[in-house]
């Protein structure tokens, strides 16, 4: 596999633990140049360590991780000179100025551009002369995002970029930064809890759960295939039979039951129970994680 | 359990740092014990009571060392406590002092044998209590620049030397009792008041930040005085190495150039120039010695007060392999190393010249030139000096790659690669001398199984639960790494020196031998890196 490779992160069969704790299991993912790719998951449902494994911060023990057509753990440099990252708590050193540290940050990136790298400090309004750690949590990131994407990396990795930002920056520099990087062509891998911002900005989406990844299915797919069907029946509804139906919740004699995939299969088989349709709609990806994260039963299943 | 605030903050005090306080005591006890049956020199004992009490001291510096926070100051979670601003300035103070007085006081009376008077122990009770109030303040973010605290210690601790060399001399010297008595009890009273106001400051939220225009004014001179413009970043490594420096790398030489100017402000002060030149130099190599290794349990952590050597991610993800970030890390390490030698023989050379009284060191030299010849002396200085850089450069290079070792490793991993380190160098360092070598070792059996237990009470402190989360454990690890590099190679040197020049090839061996030491842990030091950043 060469640099040029579509996939620009090939990920086969990763699986990790940490003590008895399945961090990653059997997880296989792909992600193809010039897309943007939204990672979500409750915490600890493997997000952050799928993120260090790209970056070689993990070595994969089980499976394998490739990016670029390398190994990140045996050729650090090669792999991390193409990539940005900004991580969820930026650790930067707080004594240097804002210009010193994009200076020392050049010096690692042959493609490190200073007229863009000024640009973007200007557009995320942060002072080049303040010291790091005179900075707020919001401005710090500002720059980690700046930093992040001033060598105009392939592949742009942002763990949490939110939990730094303010609001307007979250709503407008993030999705300006992410839309230019992906018009360039190049990638981005977005974990967040802030579902709005994924639904907004993503091409595909990726939901993990307790280490396994549950779903892996272009945006637009995801938010045509969840639905939601308000039915009454009487006493116990078999729902787990019905075709996609992954949760149900039962109150004041209606069921409401969550489903992914065809919406008609779904009506179909609940018809079949017996089941009185009331109401069906599509869900948003905020309403679709949080009936997802309350199912105990596996996607897999489900589908 | 119901306590008084002051009960309670004595007791959180003394909490918070009894491992380290535990260990230290023991090791202090056994090596001073070591050193009283083993019959050395008054003058050594001296010498290991001021490197404990410097310990001590810092352990008990009161201060909030989370790596999360920017900056270092007062305990914030006990600033919001009910407890009055001068009760929280004063448990810290107490504290340290008396735990600080008692041991100096039980050492002298029952180590050294000398007997006080009460009124000289008064003065070394106050003199210490000064200098606990100087140092809190410092701590607390009085000031907000290193460079000016620690040239404020340093005079505090000059004036202390002086005015207890008044109080406790026959002759009435220096500032005579009076005016040593007055000068101490001032700088307790003063030392306390900027504590005070320290705290208040720390309370009140603006400790460390500058104030009035001038003093903006005076900070931004200073900053810009201490950070030179930032020079041409050719390449990655190049980078990474110039971050190294700034800020690991100056630890060392800053250390040595605080205690090399105390030293050389002791021997301006008349009544400390009686002190015989070979002692004043054998007091700059020992804090050579002790703060040289410390450095290098430093340079391996994102900051001295981080308990581990976790690589950040930021750091981890930059696009540099690992063998360049160990080449970083080392090149700094060396060029410190380097440059606290190059201040150290400075030190020693004008402590030479501006000296009266040479008298030990022309009598040292006499000796070791009538036995071993002009040609055979001039060579067991130079492989002392030689000697000295080498072993204190291996335990700053052992101890660097322990810190990356101790991120990764199990606590049975560590002892086995803490014990073969150490066994090794023991071993290289004895083995060339061979039948002398056991003749020795038969000799002074006593020192070396004190030694050994030195070293054994070191690796036990290893296992303790909470290790690394007490900086001043971490502190004391550097402290007796270095120690025990001296004591393994320090019997073979001095041995070595008094030996005819025939025997220069075991020296010669020794410290090829240790060199091949120090190689051990820098090669493995990519290694080590690696297992940090690719878990």
């Amino acid at each position: 596999m060469n640099s040029d490779t579509t996939n620009i992160v090939d990920i086969r069969n990763l699986s990790r633990h940490f003590g008895n704790k399945a961090a990653l299991r059997d997880v296989t993912l792909q992600i193809p140049r010039g897309k943007v790719f939204g990672v979500v998951g409750e915490n600890g449902a493997g997000k952050t360590t799928l993120i260090k494994h790209i970056l070689g911060l993990l070595k994969a023990k089980q499976g394998s991780v490739s990016v670029f057509g390398m190994d990140p753990a045996q050729q650090p440099r090669r792999v991390l000179s193409r990539i940005g990252y900004l991580s969820e708590q930026p650790d930067y050193p707080e004594w240097m100025t804002v210009t010193q540290f994009t200076t020392y940050m050049a010096a690692f990136y042959e493609t490190w551009d200073r007229r863009y790298a000024a640009e973007l400090l200007d557009m995320m309004n942060v002072d080049p002369a303040k010291k790091i750690g005179e900075l707020s949590k919001g401005q710090q990131a500002r720059v980690g995002l700046c930093v992040a994407q001033a060598h105009r990396p392939e592949l742009l990795l942002l763990d949490e970029p939110s939990s730094g930002l303010d609001p307007v920056a979250r709503n407008e520099i993030l999705s300006a930064v992410i839309r230019t990087v992906s018009n360039e062509g190049r990638s981005v891998l977005l974990s967040s809890h802030l579902l709005d911002e994924v639904e907004r900005v993503s091409d595909h989406l990726v939901f993990f759960g307790a280490g396994n990844l549950l779903l892996s299915e272009p945006m637009e797919a995801v938010l045509s295939k969840h639905h939601q069907i308000s039915v009454r029946h009487a006493g116990q509804l078999a729902w787990q039979k019905v075709p996609g139906a992954f949760n149900a919740i039962h109150a004041n004699g209606e069921w409401q039951v969550f489903g992914y995939g065809e919406m008609d299969a779904s009506i179909h088989g609940l018809r079949g129970l017996g089941a009185e349709i009331l109401e069906q709609r599509l869900l948003s990806l905020n309403e679709a994680f949080i009936a997802r994260s309350q199912s105990r039963l596996p996607f897999s299943e489900a589908a | 359990m119901n306590m008084a605030p002051f009960t309670a903050l004595s007791w959180e005090i003394f909490g918070r740092n009894r491992s380290a306080l535990l260990v230290s005591a023991a090791v202090a006890a056994a090596l001073g014990i070591g050193i009283n049956i083993a019959g050395w020199p008054g003058k050594a004992s001296f010498l290991i009571l001021a490197s404990f009490s410097l310990l001590f001291s810092s352990t008990f510096g009161y201060v909030d060392l989370s790596p999360r926070n920017p900056r270092a100051g007062f305990p914030r979670h006990i600033l919001v406590l009910p407890v009055s601003t001068w009760t929280l300035a004063l448990v810290p103070i107490l504290a340290g002092a008396a735990f600080l007085t008692a041991f100096v006081l039980l050492w002298l009376r029952f180590l050294m044998g000398i007997q006080l008077r009460l009124v000289e122990q008064s003065a070394i009770a106050v003199a210490i209590i000064a200098f606990s109030c100087w140092q809190q303040a410092m701590s607390w973010e009085l000031i907000r620049l290193r460079l000016a605290k620690l040239a404020v210690l340093a005079v505090v601790s000059g004036l202390a030397c002086l005015s207890l060399a008044s109080v406790m001399s026959e002759d009435n010297l220096l500032l005579g009792r009076i005016g040593g008595v007055a000068t101490l009890l001032a700088m307790m009273a003063s030392g306390y008041f900027f504590a005070w106001i320290a705290v208040i400051r720390s309370r009140r939220g603006d400790a460390g930040e500058p104030g009035s225009p001038t003093k903006r004014l005076l900070t931004s001179w200073a900053s810009n005085f201490g950070s030179p413009r930032m020079p041409e970043l050719a390449s990655g490594t190049a980078a990474q190495t110039w971050y190294e420096w700034r800020v690991f790398g100056r630890l060392a030489p800053v250390c040595m150039l605080f205690f090399c100017t105390l030293f050389l402000l002791m021997h301006v002060f008349h009544g400390v120039r009686s002190t015989p030149s070979a002692i004043e130099i054998g007091l700059v190599l020992f804090t050579f010695v002790m703060v040289s290794p410390l450095g290098g349990s430093s340079y391996a952590w994102k900051n001295p007060q981080v308990p581990r050597a976790m690589m950040t991610p930021f750091f981890a993800a930059l696009p540099l392999d690992d063998v360049e970030l160990a080449f970083a890390k080392l090149r700094m390490a060396a060029r410190s190393h380097l440059l606290g030698v190059a201040i150290v023989l400075t030190t020693i050379v004008v402590i030479v010249l501006i000296s009266d009284n040479n008298r030990q060191i022309e009598s040292l030299w006499s000796n070791l030139r009538a036995q071993q010849g002009t040609p055979g002396a001039s060579i067991a200085v130079l492989l002392l000096a030689l000697f000295t850089t080498v072993a204190t450069w291996t335990a700053g290079a052992f101890l660097m790659a322990r810190s990356f070792y101790l991120a990764v490793a199990d606590w049975k991993g560590r002892w086995k690669y803490f014990v073969g380190l150490f066994a090794l160098l023991a071993a290289v360092g004895w083995l060339p001398l061979g039948r002398e070598g056991m003749e020795l070792l038969a000799a002074h059996a006593l020192p070396i199984a004190l030694a050994l237990l030195a070293v054994a009470l070191f690796f036990a402190s290893l296992s303790l639960r909470d290790y690394g989360r007490t900086s001043p454990l971490a502190a004391l690890h550097g402290v007796l790494a270095g120690f025990i590099a001296v004591t393994v190679v320090s019997p073979v040197l001095i041995w070595q020196l008094n030996l005819s020049a025939q025997h220069h090839w075991a020296l010669t061996c020794f410290a090829i031998a240790t060199v091949l030491c120090a190689m051990i842990p820098i090669l493995r030091m990519p290694a080590l890196i690696g297992m940090n950043r690719h878990r």
